[in-house]
Parts: structure tokens; C-alpha cells; sequence
């Protein structure tokens, strides 16, 4: 088995961000703090308690900093295997390696991991300037953390496979993905809902990855723990099987 | 011993329908250099594309050293190294930085010293540290093919190496994969330029509309060749022979261009024996391959 191979196109991947980092790892710092001025600033005071006993800035820390790792894993892959297809280097590059359709996987969604990793410290370390906070679960909250990047990941991946341009991309990640991140649960507790949508979210998956996460962080939670663990799980190797079996028909990838 | 690469009853119909390739046959043996010419779409990138295994075939078995692609896909990929017809390169990297990534994914730690040699061949070495956006065509171009070398492949294949590369630097570079060859390196090539397949093939593939139209060794193709091109000087027009020649008249008739089929000589020599009077010139030419490449193509002029 080639590893060094997987371990030199997962340096390639992570270095395709580390190169434009104020772009990847610095514009989603500047947002996380801008939404800390408006929320912290402006209306924190009045929207009051979260539950818990947690202010609405402590609730909302975890909230963005989730936020910050779904949407950038989901970029790395997506935006990187778009490029790719755009200029022409899929086959070259990609398609005529020796490396198998597991170990490309592996190697993408690894480094999606690294930038989710890295956009959800920044965020938590910049936070913490503006909030009080302690860290409850440091395994729940790193093991969430890295589930999270990873299914976010293979979305972005099973999305660049799909997509025939950038525009595709775009709108997989404006139609689907951030409504589904803004309704799930990264600005409110499912009990600021009124009355009859209060189930609402439990729908949403990125619901149950949110409140694993906000639980690491602040030890509580709005669901429990263990069932969505195992499902996010199941969810992230389906996706993984799927991946690699895209990738293993070449499908959109190989005319 | 296996060949390199063996190829049986491939075939390749693409997603919108066309038939690029419709059961070519084919056997590359160990260490030789050998040449896959054709026309415009007669199907000679699908199908190196297959053999790299970045298109999939719709059907036929391609081996490369006898193991098969698809029962081994890493296996075989590692045995190959392989430029693509349109060149792509990370713009997120330099040259340097680019051949480091493409020796580590075939397994390589540490290729400094091969790959220093490979910018100083390919007169890479002044833009070894410039981003690949920075380079001119040709010096891309030269990088793929350093790309496809980083991890010494024993079978090279080349989709038209040379297109976009100016005249001394070609020659450069065809003395490498020359010096490549002479140390058992197999090679395939594609090129529109017969004249380098000529001068460098030991045997040529030539693809018409999907199908091997001729593959023999190339001195093969050229003893067989069944016309001679001649060019006559006259001292006055006389008509253009009929029947046993091709081509025409220039200068008011007093100049005729073509070829004869070498099987009606007989004709040509004695109705050139009948105008000899007037024949201030005569010129008869060794056929090349070129000439064997147009009649198979159904393209000589
Ligand atoms: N991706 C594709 N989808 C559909 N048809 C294709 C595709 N690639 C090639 N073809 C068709 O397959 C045939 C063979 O194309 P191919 O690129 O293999 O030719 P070629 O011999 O390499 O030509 P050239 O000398 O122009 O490079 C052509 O008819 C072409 O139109
Ligand atoms: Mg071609």
C-alpha cells in the first residue's frame, strides 16, 4: 500500500489552503468577530438566557465556531476538486495516480479536517475574548469537532464530483447548506422557537452535530448524546463508501 | 518476457455516442520507442487516456507489463508515467514544488537529486522556484513531461510532447527521452510531426477513424510503400501522364510534381523515356513516412 502517496496528496490539499490562509483561515475570523459585535454589541442583552443558565453569547460561541467547520470543510473539498475539473488537471493530478479510490478519499477529507480543525480554534480562541467560557468535554467536544469536518467534508467532496462548475458549487452551498446551517441551531435553542416549531430543527441533521458540539463546549445539550453519536457516525462512513465508490466508476470524473 | 503494454479488442464509445475507438489490437514490447500517428480525432488520446486509466474503455483488456488495469489499477498506474494532450498545472505551486508533490504520491520521500537533474535536462533549472502560472507553453509543456518522469517510470507515455516547443529545445528534448530509451525505458508517443516519428520510432501505430489503419517497424512501412514521389524539370509543357501517376503541373506545364505507383513503373519509365528529350531534371524521392502516413489516412494530396 502506497501511504506515503496518500500522506503527499494530503499535504498537497492542505497546503492548497495554507497558501491563500487569509482567505481560508482569516476572513472566517473576521466574521466570527463580527458577529460577536452585533450579537455582543447590539443584541445580545436583550435576547436574555439561552436555558442552562447560559448568557446567549456563551450559547452562541459553540454555535459559529460549528458554523466556521461545516462551511469551511465543505469549501476545501468542494472548491478544490471544482478547480481541478476547471483547469483540466483531474487527470493528471488525480485520476492517473497510484493511490486507490479509499486512499484519495482519505487524503481529501483529511485535509478538510485540518482547515475545519483550524477554523474551529481560531474561532473558540477569538471568542473567548469577548465571552467566558471553560470547556466541559474536551474528547466530546475535539471528537465532535472532527466528525463534523469530516462529513462536511465528503459533502464538499460528493459535491465537487457532482458539479460541472463553479456555479453548481455555489449553489449547493447557498440553497442547501447555509439554510440548513442557520436553522440548525447555531443562533437559537430550539426553545426560543414558538411553541409549534420547537421540533423543527430535530429534522435537520446539522441539528444534532451542532448540539454535540455546543456540549463539549458547555456541557449541555438539547438532545442526547449517544444516539446522535452513533448516527453521525453511520452518516459520516455512508459517505465515505459513497466517495469512494464515485470515485471508483469514475463517475463525472472520467469520460 | 511480457510486452510493456498489450492492448486486445479495445474499444471506446464516449457518453454523447461517438466511437473513438472500435477494436484497436496492439503490442508495445519491452524497451522499444514506439509511435502512434493519425489524424485529427482518429482516436490516439483516448486511447493512451485508457491505457493512464484516467477514460474509462467501454470494452477490450489493456495489460501493462502483463498485469491487468483492471485487475490492478494502483499496480500498473505505478509502472507508468503519462503527459496528457491538454496541459493543466496546480497553480497553487512552483515547478519545484510541483514535481516534490508528484514523486511523493508515487511513494518517493526524498527525489531531490533526480528531480534537479530532471529541471537541468528539461531547461527547467532557471524557473525551478517560478510559480507553474509563470511559465510560458512550452516550458509547461516540458514540465508535464518532468511530471510524468518524477518517479522513473519503465513506460513513458507522451500525448504529443512536442507540440508548442520551439525547434533547439525539442531537439533537447528528444535527446533525453533518446538517452531514457537507451536505459530500457519503454516509450509511447503521439505526434503530428512524422518526420520526428520517423527519426525516432522503431515502430509506428498509425490510427485511422478508431482503427489501426498500419503498425509495422517503421523501416517496414517505408521498404513496402507503394509510391515514389518525383519531380520533372521539362524544357517544354508536355500533358500529365495519366493513369500510372498522381499530381500536377506547374510553370505552364513545364514543371510536373507527384507520385507513381511504384507497381506501374514499367509505365511511368517508358512514357518518361518518350518526353526524356525535353526532361531537364529528374527527381525521384525516398518515400517517407509521411507519404505512408497520408495514403493510410486517405489524405495524400
Ligand atoms: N470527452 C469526449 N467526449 C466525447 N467525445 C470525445 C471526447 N474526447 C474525444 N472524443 C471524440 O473521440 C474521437 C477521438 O478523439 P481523440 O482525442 O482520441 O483523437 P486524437 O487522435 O487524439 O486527435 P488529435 O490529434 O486531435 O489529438 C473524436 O471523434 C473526438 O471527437
Ligand atoms: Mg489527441
Amino acid at each position: 500500500m502506497n501511504w506515503y502517496g496518500n500522506w503527499a496528496l494530503f499535504r498537497r490539499e492542505c497546503q492548497r489552503f495554507l497558501r491563500v490562509w487569509l482567505q481560508t483561515l482569516g476572513a472566517p475570523l473576521i466574521s466570527a468577530m463580527l458577529y460577536f459585535a452585533i450579537f455582543g454589541a447590539a443584541l445580545g442583552q436583550r435576547i436574555g438566557d439561552a436555558g442552562h443558565g447560559f448568557s446567549y453569547l456563551q450559547f452562541l460561541v459553540p454555535g459559529l465556531a460549528a458554523m466556521g467547520i461545516i462551511q469551511h470543510a465543505f469549501q476545501n473539498t468542494s472548491s478544490s476538486l471544482i478547480q481541478m475539473k476547471y483547469l483540466g488537471m483531474l487527470q493528471a493530478d488525480l485520476l492517473a495516480l497510484p493511490l486507490n479510490p479509499a486512499q484519495i478519499v482519505l487524503a481529501f477529507t483529511a485535509a478538510a479536517m485540518v482547515r475545519g480543525a483550524l477554523v474551529g480554534i481560531g474561532i473558540l480562541a477569538i471568542s473567548r475574548l469577548f465571552v467566558e467560557f471553560t470547556i466541559a468535554d474536551p474528547p466530546l467536544l475535539i471528537g465532535s469537532a472532527l466528525i463534523m469536518a469530516a462529513i462536511f467534508g465528503l459533502v464538499g467532496l460528493l459535491t465537487g464530483i457532482w458539479a460541472k462548475n463553479f456555479d453548481q458549487v455555489a449553489l449547493v452551498g447557498n440553497f442547501i447548506l447555509t439554510p440548513m446551517v442557520y436553522l440548525g441551531g447555531v443562533f437559537f435553542a430550539n426553545s426560543m422557537l414558538p411553541a409549534g416549531w420547537q421540533k423543527a430543527p430535530l429534522l435537520n441533521p446539522i441539528f444534532y452535530l451542532v448540539d454535540l458540539f455546543r456540549r463539549g463546549l458547555l456541557g449541555a445539550g438539547q438532545t442526547p448524546p449517544e444516539g446522535a453519536l452513533i448516527a453521525v457516525s453511520l452518516v459520516m462512513a455512508a459517505l465515505f463508501i459513497v466517495a469512494m465508490l464515485l470515485f471508483r466508476l469514475g463517475w463525472r470524473l472520467k469520460s | 518476457m511480457t510486452p510493456a503494454l498489450t492492448i486486445v479488442g479495445l474499444a471506446k464509445r464516449y457518453q454523447n455516442g461517438a466511437d473513438a475507438l472500435q477494436g484497436v489490437d496492439l503490442e508495445v514490447g519491452r524497451g522499444e520507442f514506439f509511435a502512434i500517428l493519425g489524424p485529427n480525432g482518429a482516436g490516439k488520446s483516448t486511447l493512451i487516456n485508457i491505457v493512464a486509466q484516467v477514460v474509462t474503455k467501454s470494452s477490450g483488456h489493456v495489460t501493462v507489463f502483463g498485469l491487468s488495469i483492471d485487475k490492478h489499477p494502483q499496480r500498473t498506474r505505478m509502472l507508468l508515467g503519462f503527459t496528457p494532450q491538454e496541459i493543466a498545472l496546480d497553480p497553487f505551486f512552483s515547478v519545484r514544488e510541483v514535481l516534490r508533490h508528484h514523486s511523493g504520491y508515487y511513494g518517493i520521500t526524498d527525489n531531490r537529486a533526480w528531480i534537479d537533474e530532471l529541471l537541468e535536462r528539461l531547461d527547467l533549472a532557471p524557473h525551478a522556484d517560478k510559480n507553474s502560472k509563470a511559465l510560458s507553453g512550452g516550458m509547461r509543456r516540458r514540465l508535464t513531461i518532468a511530471k510524468a518522469l518524477a518517479h522513473k517510470p519503465r513506460l513513458l507515455i507522451l500525448d504529443e510532447p512536442t507540440a508548442g516547443v520551439d525547434v533547439a529545445l525539442r531537439h533537447s528534448l528528444w535527446a533525453f527521452v533518446r538517452e531514457l530509451h537507451r536505459n530500457g525505458t519503454t516509450i509511447i508517443l503521439t505526434t503530428h510531426y512524422i518526420e520526428e516519428a520517423q527519426e525516432l520510432a522503431e515502430r509506428v501505430a498509425i490510427l485511422r477513424a478508431g482503427q489501426v489503419a498500419a503498425c509495422d517497424r517503421t523501416n517496414a512501412l517505408l521498404a513496402s510503400f507503394g509510391y515514389r514521389r518525383f519531380a520533372i524539370e521539362l524544357r517544354a509543357a508536355v500533358p500529365f501522364p495519366a493513369g500510372f501517376a498522381s499530381g500536377s503541373t506547374e510553370a505552364q506545364g513545364r514543371r510536373i510534381v507527384g507520385e507513381f505507383a511504384v507497381g506501374r513503373g514499367q509505365e511511368f519509365f517508358s512514357w518518361l523515356g518518350g518526353i526524356a528529350d525535353k526532361v531537364v531534371d529528374l527527381r525521384i524521392d525516398q518515400p517517407r513516412l509521411e507519404d505512408v502516413f497520408l495514403h493510410l489516412t486517405g489524405k495524400q494530396t
